[in-house]
């Protein structure tokens, strides 16, 4: 087993955690989100009050990420920040997974290109050169996305994991696990 | 292959463990087993189910398995529930008598860290299971330490009293120690919403020796049973040391069966004697693990039944082994004390 990082995105940290994967946030977080995040079993890992996300900030990564752990991100912090993050996480040996909430391909096309996983709309264009999986309209990304932790945590990939993380994205809300794996 | 007499008490499909076994005898031909199962294929959360079983011509023939508890959404067992043990007796709580009490370990943390002991009661032996509010039962404050886990029950008077046996850490900084040992304690749940819990106190295990002679001994995942005839406990504990040279280095080789008097046990100090070692040479497997006493409801001997062990068996492999965990039916070979 590995252990999950999420940065800057409590969505799909919350959807980690309910899924029962091992979910780290590294991120901004005000009181109110802190609180969030932990009564939802996110572990606070690297969390800061005040202030943006910095280069300074990711170095965080350096000493966080091992070889084989997973780091998740969204298309939510500005392309050259994802590409840093990208690169201190690749540097330590860990897979990243980016998410596209929306098909917003081209503003991320380096980072998009960097990153070992994608998971973007399913009208996106197709990046070959990573692995993909794309969700539908009807489908939630934060929940396919948290649902794909624990998979990774468990050393499966995409195609072993299909059933299950398809099961959790039908759901409207972020799902906690016994509703996708029992139901 | 397995020894005459030894088989596979059910089967499971691909990318399912089964481990853990507590097999509960309500009468002399049907067996309630409880173990610890993933439910996805390929993801490690562990919940407890199931089976029963019918003695049919000596062998014990086993129908669908059924889950029987889950860890929480939040809270001190969120992870994994596992380790169950499951007692007959009279239990009052919260307005209600329960016949039934289910022990587990819970945790909230994957990687094997900050394991409890928890409870939960049920009108009837296949649920469902209602967890107590006063959980974790065995609690253990350091995170990132094995916990307390593992428990084991057998009823003292067939109603609310028990003793549990149970594998907690064991940690001494200045030596950088970290292990884990078989502690136990005796509870009174005949009014549970006012518990009677006495102090723990650590097992001695005097008289207990590894399967060459040789090394220190660690006693840890205890199930316990009582012959009421002969007043004699018997235990099963993880043969060590393990085999650290091949993959799963962290699990035992052979699963050990000890009987001490039930006097000389809460003396406590030591009394024990190794009655068998279930091995490759039993089961035809190379790794003999979680083992668990074939009990009647109430924790004690069957009638009339020589010692009997489910124990769970594992294939070596670098990767997978998880997946080869099942459970076989032992009998001891009591001609072979030492």
């Amino acid at each position: 087993m590995s252990r999950t990082y999420v940065l800057q995105s409590p969505g799909i940290a919350i959807a980690a955690a309910r899924m029962k994967a091992d979910a780290n946030y590294i991120g901004i977080a005000d009181q109110a989100l802190v609180s969030k995040l932990a009564h939802n079993h996110v572990f606070l890992c690297e969390a800061w009050e005040q202030g943006p996300i910095t280069e300074r900030r990711l170095q965080r990564l350096y000493h966080r990420l091992m070889p084989g752990d997973s780091l998740f991100m969204e298309t939510n912090l500005p392309e050259p920040l994802l590409r840093k993050a990208l690169s201190y996480a690749k540097e330590a040996g860990a897979t990243t997974v980016l998410v596209y909430m929306k098909p917003d391909l081209n503003k991320y096309a380096i980072a998009g290109s960097q990153a070992d996983i994608l998971i973007l709309p399913e009208s996106s264009v197709n990046m070959a050169a990573n692995r993909v999986i794309t969700f539908g309209e009807h489908e939630h990304a934060e929940a396919l996305a948290g649902a794909f932790a624990l998979a990774l945590m468990n050393g499966l990939d995409e195609k072993q994991a299909e059933a299950f993380y398809r099961r959790a994205a039908l759901s409207k809300d972020l799902p906690w696990y016994d509703e996708v794996a029992y139901g | 292959m397995p020894k005459a007499g030894v088989y596979q008490m059910f089967d499971e499909e691909e990318g399912i463990y089964n481990y853990c076994p507590s097999p509960v005898c309500t009468d002399e031909e049907t067996m309630y087993i409880f173990f610890c199962a993933n439910t996805w294929p390929g993801l490690v959360i562990d919940d407890i189910y199931a089976r029963k079983g019918k003695l049919v011509d000596g062998t014990w023939q086993f129908g669908d398995k059924f889950r029987v508890l889950e860890p929480s959404r939040l809270g001190w067992d969120n992870i994994h529930v596992c380790d169950p043990d499951v007692i007959q007796g009279e239990f009052r709580y919260q307005g209600e008598t329960y016949p039934w009490m289910m022990v587990f370990l819970g945790c909230d943390i994957h990687y094997s860290y900050h394991n409890q002991i928890g409870i939960a009661f049920a009108k009837e032996i296949q649920g469902p299971y209602v967890k107590y509010d006063g959980n974790p039962i065995v609690n253990y404050e350091e995170v990132f330490h094995w916990g307390a886990g593992q428990p084991c029950v057998i009823s003292l008077d067939g109603k609310g009293k028990f003793r549990m046996l149970y594998t907690q850490s064991v940690h001494e900084y200045e030596r950088r120690l970290i292990g884990t040992r078989t502690f136990w304690r005796d509870f009174d749940l005949s009014d549970a919403d006012h518990p009677i819990i006495t102090e723990e106190v650590a097992m001695h295990e005097g008289g207990i020796t590894n399967k060459d002679k040789e090394g220190a001994v660690a006693v840890f995942n205890p199930s316990l049973m009582w012959d009421r005839q002969q007043d004699l406990y018997y235990l099963t504990r993880e043969g060590t040391p393990f085999d650290r040279e091949r993959v799963p280095g962290f699990i035992s080789s052979y699963s050990q069966v000890c009987v001490i008097s039930r006097q000389n046990f809460e003396r406590n100090e030591g009394g024990w004697q190794v009655l068998y070692n279930i091995d490759q040479g039993d089961t035809g497997f190379p790794r003999n693990h979680n083992a668990g006493l074939i009990k009647d409801a109430f924790g004690w001997q069957p009638q009339g039944r020589v010692p009997q062990v489910a124990v769970t068996v594992s294939e070596l492999m670098d990767q997978g082994f998880l997946w080869t965990y099942r459970i076989y039916y032992t009998e001891i070979q009591v001609e072979e004390q030492s």
